[in-house]
Order: C-alpha cells, then sequence, then structure tokens
C-alpha cells in the first residue's frame, strides 16, 4: 500500500508524462546534448573523418550489442560472447592459413551458431540459469580457442585475410556496414515481426507466455544463436583488421557489451528495451572517448570519465524499471 | 472435456520428480562436490607419486588463495542473493592503491590503505544496490568499470605500478611453519566467514535475504544493512586477496584481476551455493576452489595439456549448475 502512495507523490510533484518521458528518452536527450555540445565546442568534431572514427570505433562492439539486445530481452545473459569471438578469429585465421581467406570467415561465422547453439541446448533442454552456463561455457570455448592455437599468434600471409577488416565500401569500412546491417535487421525482426513479440513476452513473463502459445524455450534458443553468430561475426572483424587470430581475443568483452546495452535503457530484468536504445548506447560511448579526445583531456581521466558516465547512466535507467 | 485443451499444459509445469529422485537430486547437491573431490583426490593419490608430498599439498593450498579468497566474500554476496562483478577490479585496485601509498608514506600504511580502499568501494557498491536501487549485477559491473579507471588515475597515468620498498613483499613471501602467510590467510577467512554463517544472527539474515527478500523484510531483518554489509565483506576479502599477491610481486595492474571475477563466482557455485541465493556455505566454496586447483595440479602432474583444463572445468560448473536448477525444480514442486 505505502508503495501506491509513492507513486501518487511523484506523480503529483513531476507530472506523469513529463517524468515518464524524460526516464524513457534520457539516453536520446542525453546523446543530442552531447552531440551539440561536441558540434559547437570543437571544429574538428563535424568533420566527415571524425564522425566516421566515432562511429567505426562502436561497430565491432556494436554488432555485438545488438544481437545482446535480444538475448537481455528475452531474459537471458550471454557471458561467452568474448569467449565465441576467440574461436570465431581463431578458426578464420586457421582455415584461411589452410584454405583461403573467405572460407575462413565462413567457417569461423559457423563456428560461432553452432556455439551458440550449444549454449542454447543448455539453456533451453538442460534447464541450466543462463548467467552461470554461459561463464561455463565461455571457459570451454576459450579451452578450444587455445587447443586450435596451441597458444600461438596464428597470422594468415595471405593479403585477402585483411580484406574484411581494413577495406572500405563507398568510403566507409565494410565493418560499419555490417554493423548498420545487424542494426537495421534485427530492429526489424525485434519490432515488427511476431519472432519480436515473441521475445518481448519470453522475457517479462516466460510462464504467462507459454500459457498464451509462444514456444518460448524456441525463441531463447534463437536467440543464444544470433547471438553466437554476431559474436563471430565481430572477432572475424577483428581477427581480419589485425591480421591475426589469437586465443586471448575479446577477454572481457561480455561485459562491455552488457553496458552497452544497459546505458540505452534495455532492461537487464527482460521484457522492456529496443535495438535502437542499443545502437545510442553504444554510440553514445564512443562519442565520450570522442569527446574527451577532442577536449585534450588527460589520457588517464579517460576511462575514469567513462566508468563514471555508466555509472550515472545506469543509475537513471533503473528509473524505468 | 473438450479435447483442444488436450496437452496445453504438457511440459510448462515441469514434470514432479519422485520423492526418490528429489532426495537424491538433493543429496547431488549438497554432497556431489565434496564426493568429486574425495574421488580426485584418491585417484591422484594412487596414479600420481608426486601427488601425495607435503610440497605439493603445500602448492595446492598457496595456489588456492587468489581466487579462494575472493570467492569466501563472494559467497556471502551469493547467498544474499545478490553478484558482486567488481570484485576482480577491487583485487587490482587494492594492489593499485598499497603501493602508490606505500610509495608516500610506509609499508603498513600502504597495506593498510589497500584494505581500507576494498571496504570503502564495497559500502559504496551497498549503498547503490540499496539506496540508490540499482540491481547489484549491473551496480557492480559498472563500479568495476569506474574502479580500473580509477586505477589509472591512481597509478597517475600508467597502467602498472611497481615497488622496491623494503619489507613490501614481507606478507606475500614471508612464511610460518614452511607455510606462506597467504595460505594462512584462506583458512582464517574461511573459517571466521564459516562461523559467522552458521553461529551468529548476521548469518541467518543473510540466508534469509537471499531465500526470500520480502519475507526477511517482513520478518523484521533490515535487509538493506545486510545486503550491504556483504557487499563489503565482498570488497573486503577482494582487496586482501590483491594485497597478498602484490605484495608478493611487487608489481600492480589496474586491470590484472578483471579475469578473476567470473571464475571467483564459479568457485562458488561448483560447490553447490545455489546462484538464486539463500542456500550454499563457505566450506562448499573452500572445497571449489581446492577442486578447481586440484583439476589443474593434476593436470600438471599427468603431463595433460593445460588447455584440456579450462573444458574440464567448465564441463564441472554445467554440471554443478545443472544438478543446482534440477534440484531446485524438484523441491518447488
Amino acid at each position: 500500500m505505502a508503495e501506491l502512495n509513492v507513486h501518487a507523490v511523484k506523480e503529483e510533484v513531476f507530472g506523469r508524462a513529463s517524468w515518464r518521458w524524460l526516464i524513457d528518452y534520457g539516453i536520446v536527450v542525453a546523446f543530442l546534448i552531447l552531440f551539440t555540445l561536441l558540434a559547437i565546442l570543437s571544429d574538428v568534431f563535424l568533420t566527415k573523418t571524425n564522425l566516421l572514427n566515432v562511429i567505426e570505433a562502436s561497430a565491432v562492439v556494436g554488432i555485438v550489442a545488438v544481437a545482446a539486445t535480444l538475448v537481455i530481452i528475452a531474459g537471458e545473459f550471454d557471458l561467452s560472447v568474448g569467449a565465441i569471438f576467440a574461436v570465431a578469429a581463431v578458426i578464420s585465421a586457421e582455415v584461411a592459413i589452410a584454405v583461403n581467406p573467405i572460407a575462413g570467415v565462413v567457417t569461423g561465422i559457423a563456428a560461432g551458431a553452432v556455439l551458440g547453439a550449444c549454449n542454447g541446448m543448455l539453456i533451453t533442454a538442460g534447464r541450466v540459469f543462463s548467467f552461470i552456463a554461459t561463464i561455463a561455457t565461455a571457459l570451454v570455448f576459450r579451452g578450444i580457442a587455445l587447443i586450435i592455437t596451441g597458444g600461438h599468434r596464428l597470422s594468415p600471409r595471405d593479403e585477402g585475410f585483411t580484406t574484411l577488416g581494413r577495406e572500405t565500401f563507398v568510403s566507409v569500412k565494410y565493418s560499419v556496414w555490417i554493423f548498420i546491417g545487424f542494426a537495421l535487421v534485427l530492429g526489424f525482426v525485434l519490432a515488427r515481426t511476431a519472432f519480436g513479440r515473441y521475445v518481448y513476452a519470453t522475457g517479462s513473463n516466460r510462464l504467462v507466455a507459454r500459457l498464451s502459445g509462444v514456444p518460448s524455450s524456441h525463441v531463447r534458443f534463437a536467440v543464444f544463436i544470433l547471438s553466437g553468430i554476431a559474436a563471430a561475426v565481430a572477432g572475424v572483424i577483428v581477427a581480419s583488421r589485425s591480421g591475426q587470430g589469437s586465443a586471448e581475443l575479446g577477454l572481457g568483452f561480455e561485459l562491455s557489451v552488457i553496458a552497452a546495452v544497459a546505458i540505452g535503457g534495455t532492461s537487464i530484468r527482460g521484457g522492456q528495451g529496443a535495438v535502437w536504445r542499443t545502437v545510442i548506447g553504444v554510440v553514445f560511448l564512443s562519442l565520450i572517448g570522442n569527446g574527451l579526445i577532442l577536449a585534450e583531456v588527460p589520457l588517464h581521466y579517460r576511462r575514469l570519465t567513462e566508468g563514471l558516465i555508466i555509472l550515472l547512466a545506469v543509475a537513471l535507467g533503473r528509473a524505468r524499471s | 472435456m473438450a479435447s483442444r485443451y488436450e496437452g496445453l499444459f504438457e511440459g510448462l509445469v515441469p514434470r514432479r520428480p519422485t520423492l526418490e529422485r528429489r532426495v537424491l537430486l538433493n543429496h547431488i547437491r549438497g554432497y556431489g562436490v565434496a564426493v568429486m573431490f574425495i574421488a580426485m583426490f584418491v585417484a591422484l593419490a594412487i596414479t600420481t607419486p608426486a601427488f601425495l608430498t607435503t610440497d605439493n599439498l603445500r602448492n595446492l593450498l598457496e595456489q588456492s588463495t587468489q581466487i579462494g579468497l575472493i570467492a569466501c566474500g563472494a559467497t556471502l554476496v551469493i547467498i544474499a542473493g545478490q553478484f558482486d562483478l567488481s570484485s576482480g577490479a577491487i583485487y587490482s585496485f587494492a594492489g593499485v592503491v598499497a603501493i602508490v601509498v606505500a610509495g608516500e608514506s610506509t609499508v603498513v600504511l600502504g597495506m593498510l590503505a589497500g584494505l581500507v580502499s576494498g571496504v570503502v568501494i564495497g559500502f559504496a557498491n551497498g549503498l547503490l544496490v540499496t539506496r540508490v536501487g540499482i540491481d547489484s549485477f549491473l551496480a557492480t559491473l559498472a563500479s568495476g568499470f569506474v574502479l580500473v579507471g580509477l586505477g589509472i588515475v591512481v597509478a597517475s597515468g600508467s597502467g602498472t605500478v611497481r615497488t622496491t620498498a623494503v619489507d613490501f613483499d614481507l606478507l606475500g613471501r614471508g612464511s610460518a611453519f614452511s607455510l606462506k602467510y597467504e595460505a594462512y590467510a584462506l583458512v582464517g577467512v574461511t573459517i571466521l566467514a564459516w562461523f559467522v554463517l552458521r553461529f551468529t544472527a548476521f548469518g541467518r539474515q543473510i540466508y534469509a535475504v537471499g531465500g526470500n527478500l520480502e519475507a526477511a523484510r517482513v520478518a523484521g531483518v533490515k535487509v538493506g544493512q545486510v545486503r550491504a554489509l556483504t557487499l563489503v565483506i565482498g570488497g573486503l576479502t577482494a582487496a586482501l586477496a590483491g594485497l597478498l599477491q602484490t605484495s608478493e610481486i611487487r608489481i600492480a595492474q589496474v586491470d590484472s584481476g578483471v579475469s578473476l571475477t567470473l571464475p571467483a563466482i564459479a568457485a562458488v557455485i561448483i560447490g553447490g551455493t545455489s546462484v538464486a541465493g539463500g542456500r550454499g556455505g563457505v566450506w562448499r566454496t573452500l572445497i571449489g576452489v581446492l577442486f578447481v586447483t586440484m583439476v589443474g595440479n593434476g593436470f600438471n602432474l599427468l603431463r595433460i595439456d593445460s588447455v584440456y583444463q579450462s573444458i574440464f572445468t567448465g564441463g564441472i560448473i554445467v554440471l554443478a549448475v545443472g544438478v543446482d536448477s534440477w534440484s531446485k525444480l524438484s523441491s518447488r514442486s
């Protein structure tokens, strides 16, 4: 009962509509303010090169975060994306050495789908809590990456291997196009298709969803495959960009991905959120990094500032739920 | 009744296992890791002569201290129904603070500052969770990022700090009765945590809060205080682990501990403490940690390539968590 009164007071003080609006679109407001501020304060910011830099810096995390949005909305976590990232990078390099770079990219991504399916099986058929299951599978996957490399770095000699990571199409890097592609497709799927509605339903209340005829196990299985594919694509891109694959790639990557999703305003409890939020969250983080460089903030304050802004965004975000 | 509803509910409510199976699953959850630990211990003792030597057993204990101390605090946090994803960052941060303060003043003050930093950060985590109302998972995820940044600032811009202060390595390298201090620290902290959980009102409150938050609140438990205090303890043990390590190698790196966070949580789960909160114990965690270390030790002694070790450990965790969730399904229905 006390809870109800608090809400009533809140509504009276802040006015329901305006209060909700600010909370719901806080990240958009913050993004616009930061963007305008940088555009006014810096001559370099609005140049094509700089804006492309901002987007390029967010592409790799962005690809994985967009897929992670679906996983999180469905009420699950995937903490194995960093390890899948490494496996895909290593396999693509290995196959590029043995066969050719194109086969490398294809097998790397296929491996991601298979590992994602393993996660999905464990969580749906095995009924294991995804947060812990994917910590465990991350150990296994990274072990696989280590076995493949034997602890070495794999550097394919074929020049074609670096095409995906370094070359551009219409003067924009391939990685950015792939990020845009992922965001558009998954954004459409989540917002406009039956599958998307199933994802929301599964995340907000799995039992009710199943009673209403939503195949929630299939939905959860599918989002883990998507997450695996996205992590693999990101891994293949990074391997191609650096020209080598190593089993240590992507350590701690999963936490950055979850932070990006949470900053956008997607609830980590599931059932709420959107792909566009994650896109804004990822670009926002990259914008902060860019702004700190343009503002010539000393290098050693950058990580702290980024951390504090993540904390602030998370604190504001909890008002939504 | 119309047949169209037939089978609608099938598979919705998990099928209820028989009483015998439920009892069995609960026993496996309860003592599975202890059985596996003993089986592995006996197997290694029989197959490899080098295993059952004082030197090797001492190694085993000493190698367990880093993860063990972090996992000890994490056990209380998890039983209280929370997660601390910042424990690895606290581990590194405490080391950085200790070296920097030791450089400015004395070694003892440096060590104290390191410990205090762990307590302060744990308290800040507690405030974020109880006062600001952020999910502990997200709050500590974010505070972990802040800590790595703060570590860089404290280390004035570099990611790594070193010290040449005399006696800085006393804590990490010193030993009594040919056993390193860090091993005593692990045993001591485990016993203390076990005592608190088992015999004090605070311990029972931790179980109550993790088991059912609302019920605990209604029963008069100050849930906010209990949750915050477990995070403080988590911060303290992580800082202690970081200090011992830093003291031993005289180097601290701002993000060296980040990769310890998830393995520490994994060790707690392997021991049989429930991720959902409300069930578990510290002795379980100790066995979980020793088990993981013993797997590595055994792999080395048997000259199996260490890359297979993480695959094996991952498999064990899946098994442990699987048994945990199956036994919970059966006790709920």
